[in-house]
């Protein structure tokens, strides 16, 4: 299943919130939406979900236009809330119910979220006895209790502590190994780095960049190299080995017993030297390399340089 | 395929939020408080007659006050007539006593209760009772007042030479008079149509409030969006709607039917109360209208309520929000309180079509005086339609207000959403 969003515009009154937003999102493979506050992360999602119309444009689900009502979807909303003074069972229960589960999957269901989350034992607790945390842990519970096939995400890491963050990446990995569609938001960029093949990255209502993460780091110059040695280098005779190479020259000095000297060196090739070439200096000036690698942009990077510019 | 998913849907948002009603802890126990006053208030009466002595004559149930000793009453009698005797004979439940000191120490006796009461007598026909704390019930002065007139006219006749004989049979003849009424009688209806007018104002308020907490509750909480993620609002309202009123509807129906009951139980007692009896032998009809009314009524202002409780972020702005929507609901409970005495009258005839005020006007119209059916068929027809249209309209505002927050919206904005076509 593809689920495809295509030139979708939208504006709250005068604001223009969408500006011709299209991307795409595959059984499989989970997709980082992503953005600066206010870029239009929820509201997209809200009209793939139909709280509201786009103003044009189409929600696609392989080819066909997208219903969520016809289909298994779990939503984790951007405002996180549910009955404070209801069981917090008898809550999941009824909300299984009502994605159309018959009343006894609904409390298999239950009971296995539960569990997988930890919280097995806070079947008949009220919502509001648990701790913040849990709460969030709940609020997920409750978004895939059907086990949806579309798996929506509003900023999912938003208040996990590390545990409960790791606990949450395993689950999300484990539902695109099983072949849902998964779309999540998040600023976390380490996270989506991890598990997301692909990102839409929104900037003011428009899609910047849209594609897998490694064809976008592919994309940006790959020219910073990363050169360690097996024994530690004089600082000053490494960089007039390569001065007319390099751009800029960086010492790590960690490791090394003196300060003049360092193991590993961080430089930007100048636009006529390449890898290769820089990487054949060292082996045959008789240098012993323990690693040489190519420094790629973090996505952290990339978003911040794609939208950045936005106050 | 999609209908039956929501109908699935209706169905599980009816029962959560009956149940969740129904299991709330404050229903539960307003509903069986009131229906232990009810059995007690109804049970009462009995077991105090079982307990009563029947052998104190002319002891009329909530006429005098209940004992077997008697109550003493002093009289100071300057009216040159022998009164005391009589008074004792005629009045067995009291004991008149001549006194001859002055009037301030028996006012101050009075008060100590030493005595009951001081009857003051300056003339034949004319005296003062002090009491110390009057009661609605006592009728004392009237019983007094009674003998004493009684005594005066056999007297006054039997000067005249009229024997005792003669006298007795003219002073005890009375006129039998029969009054048939071939409408409704306002007399046996008043207080019924009073109690019930009162119930169906405070059950719609009641519930009609509720649905609009209720509605704002799940706002406040933030669970509205994740909620209408799983179902259609369409379906939350009028799951929410339709599950508070029929709570209400059982709560109504327990009430009546404990009262029923308990009444049935005691009725031996209760026959001699021509008022009460008028309360629970109602007809069948009266019990119908009452029951459409409240569901029309409450449908009516139920939407209402759900449209502005979805309006407001903060659970602590419901109840300003709903003012207005009380005050429409409580202007036709006024007009038809203050037409009790006047049920025909011209104001209450018009409100009676008027959807707003109808569920209380005609159905005072229906209980008190006789209506033509068609009058209450084009009422009704006029209501349902406008509840069928303020759902509609309802049902718009939900949808965009749940996930509206922060400043109400303006008026005209709303107008704009509901224009929007779906």
């Amino acid at each position: 299943m593809t689920l495809e969003v295509k030139n979708v515009y939208k504006s709250f009154g005068t604001k223009g919130v969408l500006k011709d937003v299209s991307f795409s999102a595959s059984s499989g493979s989970a997709l980082g939406l992503l953005g600066r506050n206010g870029a239009g992360k929820t509201t997209i999602m809200r009209i793939i979900m139909r709280f509201f119309n786009a103003d044009e444009g189409s929600i696609l689900l392989d080819n066909k236009t997208f219903y969520p009502e016809n289909y298994s979807i779990g939503y984790l909303p951007e405002e996180r809330g549910l009955y404070p003074k209801k069981p917090i069972g008898s809550q999941l229960i009824y909300l299984a119910r009502l994605k159309g589960l018959s009343t006894k999957d609904a409390k298999a269901n239950t009971v296995k979220w539960l569990e997988r989350l930890g919280l097995e034992d806070q079947f008949s607790k009220k919502l509001n006895t648990l701790s913040k945390g849990n709460q969030q842990k709940i609020q997920l519970a409750a978004s895939l209790v059907n086990d949806p096939d579309i798996v929506i995400l509003d900023e999912p890491f938003s208040g996990l502590d590390p545990v409960n963050a790791v606990l949450l990446k395993n689950i999300v990995k484990e539902l695109v190994d099983d072949g849902k569609i998964v779309i999540f938001s998040s600023h976390q960029m380490n996270y989506v780095e991890e598990f997301c093949d692909r990102i839409a990255l929104l900037n003011r209502g428009t899609i910047v960049l849209h594609d897998s993460i490694f064809n976008i780091k592919k994309s940006y110059p790959n020219d910073n190299v990363f050169v360690s040695f097996t024994k530690p280098q004089n600082i000053e005779s490494i960089k007039n080995f390569v001065d007319d190479h390099v751009m800029s020259f960086e010492a790590q000095k960690a490791g090394a017993n003196t300060e003049k000297e360092a193991y590993s060196f961080i430089m930007k090739l100048k636009d006529d030297v390449s890898k290769d070439a820089m990487l054949r200096m060292f082996v045959d000036a008789n240098y012993e390399i323990d690693d040489f690698h190519v420094i790629e942009p973090t996505l952290e990077e990339i978003f911040v340089d794609k939208a950045g510019d936005a106050i | 395929m999609i209908k039956k998913r929501d109908w699935e849907q209706f169905k599980t948002i009816f029962s959560y939020e009956y149940m969740g009603i129904l299991k709330n802890k404050v229903y539960l126990i307003t509903t069986i408080i009131i229906m232990v006053v009810i059995a007690v208030v109804l049970t009462t009466p009995t077991v105090i007659g079982m307990f009563k002595s029947e052998d104190i004559p002319g002891d009329e149930p909530g006429t005098d006050p209940v004992g077997t000793d008697k109550l003493k009453v002093a009289v100071i009698n300057n009216s040159g007539v022998q009164i005391e005797e009589v008074l004792n004979l005629s009045l067995p439940n009291y004991d008149f006593i001549a006194e001859d000191s002055n009037l301030d120490e028996l006012k101050d006796k009075v008060n100590k209760e030493e005595y009951y009461a001081a009857l003051v007598m300056s003339k034949p026909l004319e005296f003062d009772l002090y009491v110390k704390d009057y009661v609605i019930t006592n009728t004392l002065t009237q019983q007094i007042a009674s003998v004493l007139e009684y005594n005066y006219k056999i007297t006054e006749l039997q000067n005249q030479g009229v024997s005792l004989e003669e006298i007795q049979r003219i002073l005890a003849s009375t006129v039998k008079s029969n009054l048939i009424e071939l409408g409704k009688s306002a007399e046996q209806t008043f207080l019924y149509a009073y109690i019930l007018l009162m119930f169906l104002y405070i059950a719609v308020n009641l519930y009609g409030q509720l649905v609009a907490t209720s509605v704002a509750t799940e706002k406040s909480s933030r669970a509205m969006e994740l909620l209408i993620s799983s179902a259609k609002p369409l379906n939350f309202m009028f799951g929410k709607i339709l599950g508070s009123g029929t709570a209400g509807l059982t709560q109504l129906v327990a009430i009546m039917g404990v009262s029923f009951g308990f009444y049935k139980i005691n009725e031996s007692t209760w026959s001699k109360y021509p008022l009460v009896t008028s309360l629970f032998d109602m007809p069948a009809d009266v019990l119908f209208y009452t029951i459409l009314f409240f569901l029309l009524g409450f449908f009516l202002y139920a939407f209402f309520y759900g449209a502005v409780g979805s309006l407001v972020s903060r659970i602590e702005d419901v109840n300003t929000s709903i003012l207005p929507v009380t005050f429409l609901y409580m202007a036709g409970f006024l007009v038809s309180m203050v037409n009790l005495v006047n049920p025909k009258g011209i104001v209450v005839r018009v409100f009676s079509f008027i959807p707003f005020f109808s569920p209380m006007c005609m159905f005072l119209r229906i209980i008190m005086t006789s209506v033509p059916m068609w009058e209450i068929a084009l009422s009704i027809a006029i209501l349902i339609a406008t509840i069928l249209l303020t759902g509609y309209i309802a049902a718009k505002i939900y949808r965009v207000g749940v996930l509206m927050y922060g400043k109400p919206p303006k008026i005209k904005e709303l107008i704009k959403v509901l224009r929007t076509k779906e």
